[in-house]
């Protein structure tokens, strides 16, 4: 064989060899992080069009809606996708993806953060990443990491894995070997289980609105606009939380502009009551609901899901095994963290 | 841009896409533009323009020196220009400060120091040396002198030279540069990445942890005493040789890329058994530089040739084997200037410079004593037990003389080998008491693999070159050994987030 061909022959080895070498160490080094990269990787796994209820937003989607009840209760296959603290434009760039291969019957999307994070414009690297790197290579996961980065610099800090996460070399796991969350039967939960003491907000009086920087806006117009053009149904909600008067008018705006979309738009912090929320005991800090908070919340949006959007219960169907595996699970989590694992004092 | 960053890779990347395209005759022009790039990328405007101003008088005197018969006149013009360059950008401060001590009003001498340091164009200190060596070859007729100015440019301002040298010589280079046939060579490539992988893991898996040793010591020095100082002063050697080689591997593999070779800098030092021995293998290129332009010329100088005679009438033929005054005196200028070269501060003039001339000299002057009591005590010198003792003894007052280098001035450097006597805790080196400057356990432990792997290599290297050796073995083995040297650098390397690899000491001349 002529050198020129061995040389190249050669030169392709090599470059395969190293290629697989940072993949394998970019997936190996990088966080197995239960705020958005397992979710977005277990999502990947989920057979196509399965998913009939897909929840979006930040971890007041993870840690608050348990896929567990809704299959239990009512045979719905849902998912929670969302990543830590995530803004908008995560979420459509995470919508984006979703699409690819899913046709929920309702997407129900969490625009809580728009209220308690309404000046992050770009997130703090810990959670761009954990937001990021749970995506496939593709343009969808350019772009989100460009605009949920501060300028070129962070960007390209950012864009490979191993940047940031190689440091990791002296905490590595078994499961970052084995990376068990990573499975078609992990559908994103993520329960939260202290208990934190406070008093039920009124929002009876608030009904002003407050400004909010036009990213928000421009990013939540398209996801209605995504949900317009594929065609599938899309809710905005606000999850309960210990909202503040200035949050709330936020709010209030968001479903302004929700209503001048024809979208449906629902404030838990206007219904309390009617899920039951007990702000004594259903808290885990003063962002998301415990368990208790999650088995009425939940409860409460599998009913709405299956007055509304005509879901299939695929209780009994084969092709959605995987949903009661991740219900088994929920359920011995649920059997397992009967007491609070602590509880949570903010100072004053 | 940092020469182990991702934008640097991409952009030899890219220049050497472009050079091998290109037809041979015009690839030197993808070498000039790369340069050109790179200086504006690295400088503000005005350090370029300061740059380009140099550059140019060089390339008009070198010129008029190969011109003109009268030639005498114009090259000493140009070498005290070049002087006088180096001296005002790196040197004003040296020579103001204690000026400045006497005046009522220092202000001015404080805003042109200030102002000087500004304009100061990056690596200065080497390029300066590269264009003294180039226009003092076209006056000795050793080479033909450049006469297209983008040449001269594109072999003045290499890319790769800008940051760290080596300091090179125009003649073995010039057939490189402009090469009438320069194929891309898939050995070059690989030699040359192989290379740069093993410059930038002795940099950021190596010199960037030592420094957490290293640094807490040197910055507060007045907190340590005993074991600490030595111990720091032999980490900042071993942090000081892998940073700088580190550096030069990567230099020297990029050129490589470019089927370039440049002249090495470093033949694994720590081998050496004397300090002479040991700077004819560190920073190679500057010893070069200093004996070939200052060294030679000095002994050959009117009045060292008088003091050889003086020597030879008042002690007798044969004075040299007991004291070689002139060429104690030829090497006190040479060392004078390395210590002055490395900065401007008695730190450098006397630890890398008038230290190790006193230690050399010394050797030489009692060699016989030495020999003599040798041959009384019967002890072997050709034996691997008395070349570890010449080892060890050669580091000892190499990092000895290094500590005056890295410490902030020459009292702080004197200041802290007194601490250094002023304790005994040798129990700092099993307590755990290193491990509380700033780097843990398993930290010390890749530092302690990292120079496991360059002492292999080191040793590796007595026997012939060490790539070389390597490419003997199967291409299983060859790939098998880069990659986990890939792996180890990838894994440990002290780059991305939360990391910020700390510029190369030597990039800072």
């Amino acid at each position: 064989m002529n050198s020129k061909v061995k040389n190249l022959i050669k030169g392709i080895i090599v470059f395969i060899v190293f290629a697989l070498i940072l993949a394998g160490m970019s997936r190996l080094f990088t966080l197995k992080s239960l705020d958005g990269i397992e979710q977005m990787r277990s999502f990947y796994k989920q057979k196509d069009n399965t998913v009939d209820v897909l929840f979006l937003g930040s971890s007041k989607v993870y840690c608050q809606i348990d896929n567990g009840i809704l299959w239990d209760e009512y045979g719905i296959s849902s998912f929670d996708l969302g990543g830590a603290e995530a803004p908008p434009w995560n979420s459509y760039y995470y919508m984006k993806e979703a699409l690819k291969t899913q046709t929920p019957k309702v997407i129900i999307y969490d625009a809580s953060i728009i209220g308690y994070r309404s000046d992050v414009l770009a997130q703090p690297e810990v959670w761009a990443i954990t937001n990021n790197y749970g995506m496939k290579w593709n343009k969808n996961r350019i772009d989100q990491l460009k605009s949920n980065t501060q300028d070129e610099k962070m960007f390209y800090k950012l864009l490979f894995p191993l940047g940031s996460m190689h440091s990791r070399y002296n905490e590595l796991t078994k499961d970052d070997f084995v990376d068990s969350k990573n499975s078609i039967n992990f559908k994103g939960f993520d329960f939260r289980n202290t208990l934190y003491v406070s008093e039920k907000p009124d929002m009876s009086g608030v009904w002003d609105t407050a400004e909010f920087d036009e990213k928000f806006a421009y990013y939540l117009k398209e996801m209605i606009n995504l949900a317009k053009e594929k065609n599938v149904p899309f809710v905005v909600m606000i999850s309960p939380y210990c909202v503040s008067v200035e949050e709330q008018m936020i709010f209030n705006a968001v479903g302004e502009i929700c209503k001048e979309n024809d979208t449906v738009f629902l404030n838990f912090n206007n219904m309390y009551d009617e899920l039951g929320l007990d702000f004594t005991t259903d808290m885990a800090e003063t962002v998301h609901v415990n368990l208790r908070g999650s088995k009425k919340f939940t409860d409460y949006l599998g009913k709405y899901v299956v007055a509304n959007y005509g879901v299939v219960d695929h209780r009994g169907d084969e092709k959605y095994s995987s949903w009661d595996v991740d219900a088994d699970t929920n359920r011995q989590i649920r059997e397992d963290n009967q007491e609070y694992s602590g509880q949570v004092f903010l100072d004053e | 841009m940092s020469l182990v960053s991702l934008e640097f890779a991409f952009f030899v990347a890219i220049t050497a896409f472009i050079y091998f395209i290109l037809p041979s005759k015009y690839q030197w022009f993808a070498l000039f533009g790369a340069s050109v790039y790179f200086y504006i990328g690295k400088t503000a405007w005005y350090q370029s323009v300061n740059f380009l101003v140099f550059l140019i008088i060089n390339y008009i005197l070198s010129l008029l020196i190969s011109k003109y018969k009268e030639k005498k006149a114009i090259y000493f013009t140009a070498l005290i220009f070049d002087i006088l360059y180096l001296f005002v950008f790196k040197y004003f401060s040296f020579f103001a400060i204690p000026v400045m001590g006497l005046m009522s009003d220092p202000s001015k001498i404080q805003f042109a120091n200030a102002f000087l340091k500004e304009l100061a164009p990056a690596g200065l200190s080497y390029f300066a040396l590269i264009l003294i060596a180039y226009i003092t070859d076209v006056y000795w007729e050793n080479v033909d002198v450049q006469k297209n100015p983008l040449k001269f440019a594109t072999f003045a301002g290499f890319f790769p030279l800008l940051t760290s040298g080596p300091i090179v010589q125009y003649e073995p280079l010039q057939n490189q540069f402009f090469s009438k046939k320069n194929r891309f060579s898939y050995d070059n490539l690989i030699n040359g990445l192989e290379r740069i992988l093993y410059g930038v893991f002795k940099k950021l898996v190596i010199a960037e942890r030592i420094a957490k040793l290293v640094n807490p010591i040197y910055e507060n020095y007045e907190q340590y005493n005993g074991l600490y100082i030595p111990f720091a002063a032999a980490m900042f050697a071993l942090q000081l040789y892998t940073d700088f080689s580190g550096l030069m591997d990567i230099v020297l593999g990029v050129a490589e890329i470019f089927n370039i070779k440049l002249p090495e800098n470093f033949d694994t030092p720590f081998y050496s058994l004397n300090l002479s021995e040991f700077w004819r293998r560190w920073h190679i290129t500057l010893g070069g530089f200093l004996r070939d332009y200052v060294m030679y010329p000095v002994q050959r100088s009117k009045p060292l040739k008088n003091l050889r005679k003086f020597c030879k009438k008042k002690f007798g033929k044969g004075y040299e084997q007991k004291f070689n005054l002139p060429l104690y005196v030829s090497l006190f200028v040479s060392w004078f200037l390395i210590g002055l070269w490395h900065g401007g501060g008695w730190n450098y003039i006397f630890g890398v410079g008038l230290y190790m001339w006193f230690v050399i000299v010394l050797s030489d002057i009692t060699k016989p004593l030495f020999d003599k009591l040798k041959a009384t005590f019967k002890i072997k010198t050709d034996c691997f037990s008395y070349r570890l003792f010449q080892r060890v003894r050669t580091f000892i007052l190499f990092m000895f003389g290094l500590s005056f280098f890295r410490a902030n001035t020459l009292e702080d450097g004197l200041l802290m080998w007194k601490a250094a006597f002023a304790e005994f805790n040798p129990w700092i080196l099993f307590d755990k008491s290193l491990y509380y400057l700033g780097l843990e356990k398993e930290e010390c432990f890749i530092v302690f693999i990292g120079l496991l792997i360059v002492f292999i290599v080191s040793f590796v290297k007595q026997k012939g070159d060490v790539r070389e050796q390597i490419r003997k073995q199967n291409f299983t083995f060859r790939v098998l050994i880069f990659a986990v040297l890939f792996v180890l650098t990838v894994a440990w390397g002290y780059y991305g987030m939360g990391f910020e690899a700390a510029n190369f000491i030597y990039g800072r001349f």
